[in-house]
């Protein structure tokens, strides 16, 4: 009976009709096309981003260029110039400086009084080198502040000149929108529209007539009238006179004539410099006469004279370069990408020019990461590869969860941490007198590279930990039985046939935390020490203990307080794409490591 | 009528009686409370091929896995009684160097598994991990090693070429030869030829017919011809138990047990 | 790809010519012993057939040990039941010159020597010609050679025919003994037997030629 219940019916075949849910679809193609779109949707809001990344951006380069161009029309450059000289001689004061005052320690150590040193130091040979070094360079500082003066009143006036500009071409737009029979007032014009009859009113500048229309047109506007051709005409007349009166303030600068107050002088500067060179010269000379009885001191006392003596062979150069210098040359667009990629400052809101370069930033950004990386790892990959192949199942059930669970620490806490923790507890570690021979230390920041490194690298080793796991449990069992049953002891199969052929993957870990931590932002903030400046990679290992700025930070930082659509502005979208860019090298080369491993392994 | 009757057809019996080398003598294994094998006692003969056969978790992989040890790396696995002695030594004596062990027994695998390592550092691995570095010693043995397993005018010209390039029977005459570098005398095989077509298969099955002269191999398999093709004797388990234990043609054309005679003329179950 | 085990096969293939040669010599040494009246080569036919019998043994459980350990299939199948009927058939072939050697033994010692040959002679040579035959078609492989087997078979046949009439004719009684006239008429019954026999292995090498009946 039941074999002929499984008989097959000799009916029409089921699959002569197609199943039809909704619009000639079938279930899986609507579920299919759902899918799809949300991919696209998530694809297309991406690509949005990105545009607007670029679009915001790409804007900074023309900005830039003109604020260059300011720059050198206005005579600024040409300033910066003239301070080249006077920031080498306040660098040669302070080295001189540094002598007197290691001098003087040197003689307390001696076990001198305060007296016998003063007298030691303040002998007329020494004061006569000493302070008459520092005095040498007056005249010039003075001649340079004028010329800078002279040269900020050009720009300023230029920029209050473009800020007018602006004024008025917004006023002629409104002057012929209005002429236009059918505008109509907006909320905002009428306002505008009350408050400047209500100052013609207070200022009784109408005679009685046209004052008694507009107190009408005061009330009626109040209440909500159109426009008619009369009260037209009296908002018209008003525009124009606001426009005919920011006219007047226009004061044109002719850069030609008035960078004229900035570059005349050139024979006095140079008199003043012939002079600097004469005393100095004549000061370097009384200095041998100083007994200063210590080789250490005179050996950088001739130092001294051998840096003047470079600064002496410079001025020529000096020289020509400010005869060369001309207020018409050209700055190229490029030179403006290329400032911005190569500048070693960053400075914003000075009442000099502002700078925008990247390499500040740049540095910073890479040496955090550099010291985070340093640091996570080794104890991010060690850690997998302990939990994965040597640790106990009890131990890997406790160590695994943990170290996950503190990606979920928020960054701002480990920040606060940072800064409230690790900073002082790093200074108070770095003045213990035992750990005196420890270079760098005692260290002068408590926010520096290092601080805020360890706790990115806190960060990194959750990320670098995961992935680097995930890639070690992926490499097949059966490789590990291989190598034992060749007679391979465990630690042998670990490091020889688990961890090669899981390098691709650890690889890709590292850079992908290398990626996490670059764009690190609210850690380095609070940690980094926020200082502006390239590391001293002259130091050494002390480059570590400096206080950097990230490209992250400069971004969180001064987008709050910056006038968008500035150039300002721009140039923080400007490091937005630059760590774009990084960001997006660091995962692609993560995922072509990855593809090329993996294709070897198929 | 003195015709000669000695022209025999069937293969010599071995002029000497065969020595055994593995020794499983009343053994118990389970894993954790399970127990996987009960009471086996069988001995395995030097220069034979021994194959086991039986249906899925009958036990035959885990006692292959007792001999060379493998189920050291399960916590859970435990030998109850018996004891399994190799060359006259009890190999789950506490003093026995497991390490030295795996040495003596290799083991080739179900998958071919050879290391994301080109061929030539794949076979030289195992003398490697020894410490061996003398390069004309290490190029010797790779040699060796690969014509032992007749793989050697295949790969001869790309011995640094990656070994996943390999097709999958290269790949798996690429294992033995790598468990043939650390010079055992006993080689096991767990399933060895499941995952290759026939082709690779036929080569595999040669190559054990090869090795026999100088190696004892005791073979897992499935495929009951191959045990069949391959094997001098074979053992048929059973939930656990050694069923039977007898030369293949007994095995295969007159056994005892009514079992074996269901399983191999595949009227199980 | 030739396997190790395939040699096995080709030591079966040996076996079977070898058995088929040596039944061969028995129907050859048994028949000429009767013609030439020598008591010895019969005797020496007649003691062959044990040595054959074991051969036989050998064939049957070599086939049936490549059969369950090789799993062969095709051509090597076809080889192995091949060898299991044609062995039977040498087999037959040597059993049939066992009793012409037995009755060729009873007639030399009653009768002293074989009185009428009748045509035993040309009838002895066919058969010997086709065991041959039958050998060296399945050695060489020759498929026409086999077709041809099956066609003399009939001469034979009509030879034996020819003898059973002369005997049983009336002035046959005169000429021999009625034990002479049965046996001869046995004898040239096996010749006729070994003939069949010889077809059969013509037609099972074509069998294993040709892949079917």
């Amino acid at each position: 009976m039941s074999t002929e219940d499984l008989q097959p019916k000799d009916t029409s075949p089921e699959f002569s009709k197609r199943r039809v849910v909704l619009f000639g679809k079938d279930t899986d193609s609507i579920i299919k096309g759902f899918f799809g779109c949300t991919a696209t949707v998530a694809i297309v809001v991406l690509f949005l981003i990105t545009l607007f990344l670029i679009k915001e951006g790409s804007g900074f380069v023309g900005q830039y260029q003109t604020s260059l161009k300011q720059y050198r029309l206005s005579g600024l450059e040409y300033v910066d110039i003239l301070k080249e000289r006077r920031e080498d001689h306040t660098a040669l004061m302070q080295y001189l400086s540094d002598i007197k005052a290691e001098w003087i320690n040197l003689l307390k150590k001696e076990g001198l009084t305060q007296q016998a040193i003063f007298k030691k130091v303040m002998s007329p040979e020494s004061k006569a080198v000493f302070l008459g070094y520092s005095r040498t360079s007056s005249d010039l500082r003075r001649f340079i502040k004028d010329k800078m003066d002279a040269a900020i009143e050009i720009r300023d006036q230029q920029i209050t000149n473009d800020n007018l500009q602006e004024t008025l071409n917004n006023y002629a737009k409104k002057i012929t929108e209005v002429e236009d029979y059918s505008f109509k007032l907006s909320e905002e014009d009428r306002a505008e529209f009350i408050l400047k009859l209500k100052e013609k009113v207070r200022a009784q500048s109408f005679d009685a007539d046209k004052l008694e229309t507009s107190k009408g047109l005061i009330e009626g506007l109040k209440s909500g009238v159109a426009l008619d051709t009369k009260s037209r005409e009296i908002y018209l007349s008003l525009l124009r006179d606001e426009f005919l009166a920011t006219e007047n303030r226009i004061q044109p600068v002719i850069f030609e004539k008035s960078i004229l107050k900035v570059t005349n002088e050139q024979q006095r500067y140079f008199e003043i410099l012939n002079t600097l060179e004469a005393d100095m010269k004549a000061i370097l000379l009384k200095s041998d006469s100083i007994e200063l009885d210590n080789n250490n001191l005179e050996s950088r006392m001739e130092r001294f004279k051998e840096l003047n003596a470079l600064f002496f062979t410079s001025i020529p150069e000096h020289k020509t370069q400010i005869k060369e210098w001309d207020q018409n040359a050209a700055v190229p667009l490029s030179k403006s990408l290329s400032s911005f990629l190569t500048g070693k400052d960053w400075i914003t809101a000075s009442d000099q020019q502002d700078w925008y370069g990247i390499l500040p930033l740049l540095c910073g950004s890479l040496i955090i990461s550099f010291v985070a990386l340093c640091i996570a790892v080794p104890l991010g990959v060690g850690a997998a590869i302990y939990t994965n192949q040597i640790s106990s199942p009890l131990e890997q059930n406790l160590i695994k969860p943990y170290i996950e669970f503190i990606s979920a620490v928020p960054s701002v806490v480990i920040g606060f941490f940072g800064v409230v923790v690790l900073g002082e507890a790093m200074r108070g570690l770095s003045q213990l007198e035992f750990l005196a021979w420890v270079p760098f230390f005692p260290i002068q920041e408590r926010l520096n590279t290092l601080t805020a490194g360890c706790l990115l690298a806190l960060m990194a080793i959750p990320t670098i930990y995961t992935l680097a796991e995930d890639a070690i449990n992926n490499i097949p069992k059966h490789l590990k039985e291989a190598s034992l049953a060749i007679g391979a002891t465990p630690l042998q199969t670990t490091f020889r046939v688990i961890v090669p052929s899981a390098l691709s993957g650890i690889i890709s870990a590292i850079m992908l935390g290398f990626g996490r931590v670059i764009g690190e932002t609210m850690v380095v903030l609070l940690c980094a020490g926020n200082r502006i400046k390239i590391p001293e990679f002259s130091d050494g290992l002390g480059v570590f203990f400096q206080p950097v700025h990230t490209m992250t930070g400069i971004i969180a930082q001064e987008m709050g307080e910056v006038v968008r659509g500035s150039v300002h502005y721009r140039a923080l979208f400007m490091v937005g794409i630059v760590l774009f860019i990084a960001s997006l090298i660091i995962n692609v080369s993560a995922q072509y490591v990855v593809k090329k491993y993996n294709k070897m392994d198929s | 009528m003195n015709v000669n009757f000695d022209i025999q057809g069937k293969q010599a019996e071995p002029s000497k009686p065969p020595k055994p080398v593995i020794k499983t003598k009343n053994l118990d294994f389970a894993y954790g409370d399970s127990q996987a094998l009960f009471n086996i006692s069988m001995d395995i003969f030097k220069k034979e091929v021994t194959a086991f056969i039986g249906p899925s978790g009958c036990g035959k992989s885990t006692l292959l896995r007792c001999f060379n040890r493998m189920n050291d790396l399960i916590d859970i696995a435990q030998i109850k009684s018996g004891s399994i002695r190799i060359s006259d030594i009890d190999i789950y004596n506490k003093d026995v160097d497991v390490i030295e062990l795996r040495k003596h027994v290799g083991m080739v695998f179900q998958k071919s598994n050879p290391f994301p390592k080109s061929i030539y550092e794949n076979i030289a691995y195992g003398m490697r991990i020894q410490g061996v570095k003398n390069r004309s010693e290490l190029d010797e043995t790779v040699e060796s090693s690969l014509r032992g397993a007749a793989l050697w005018d295949e790969v001869k010209d790309r011995l640094n070429k990656s070994a996943l390039g390999l097709s999958g029977g290269q790949q798996q005459r690429l294992c033995i030869a790598r468990a043939l570098a650390v010079k055992p005398k006993i080689i096991l095989m767990d399933e060895p030829c499941s995952a290759l077509d026939p082709v690779a298969t036929a080569k595999v099955e040669e190559l054990i017919h090869k090795l026999k002269k100088h190696y004892t191999i005791v073979v897992v398999t499935h495929n009951m011809q191959q045990a069949a093709r391959v094997s001098d004797r074979t053992a048929f388990f059973y939930l656990g138990r050694l069923v039977e234990y007898e030369t293949t043609e007994q095995i295969f054309m007159n056994p005892k047990n009514s079992k074996t005679e269901a399983y191999v003329s595949g009227r199980f179950g | 790809m030739k396997r190790y085990f395939h040699k096995e096969l080709t030591e079966l293939k040996n076996k079977l010519i070898l058995l088929g040669e040596k039944s061969h010599e028995v129907v050859h040494l048994s028949i000429e012993g009767l013609l030439e009246n020598n008591i010895e080569k019969v005797n020496e036919a007649y003691g062959m057939d044990d040595y054959v019998d074991v051969l036989e043994m050998e064939i049957s459980h070599a086939c049936i040990r490549y059969m369950s350990l090789r799993g062969p299939v095709s051509s090597d199948l076809r080889l192995l039941v091949v060898a299991l009927k044609a062995s039977k058939d040498f087999e037959r072939i040597a059993d049939e010159a066992h009793s012409i050697a037995q009755k060729s033994y009873r007639l030399l010692t009653t009768e002293g020597s074989l009185k009428n040959a009748l045509n035993l002679s040309e009838m002895g040579t066919l058969a010997c010609q086709l065991v041959n035959d039958s050998i060296s078609c399945f050695v060489e492989e020759d498929i026409d050679k086999a077709f041809l087997i099956l066609k003399k078979d009939h001469e034979i046949d009509a030879i034996n025919q020819k003898h059973f009439d002369t005997l049983s004719n009336e002035a046959s009684r005169d000429e021999m003994s009625d034990t002479a006239r049965f046996n001869t008429m046995l004898i040239s019954k096996s010749i006729e037997r070994i003939g069949d026999h010889a077809k059969n292995i013509a037609g099972e090498v074509i069998f294993l030629l040709n892949g079917d009946q």
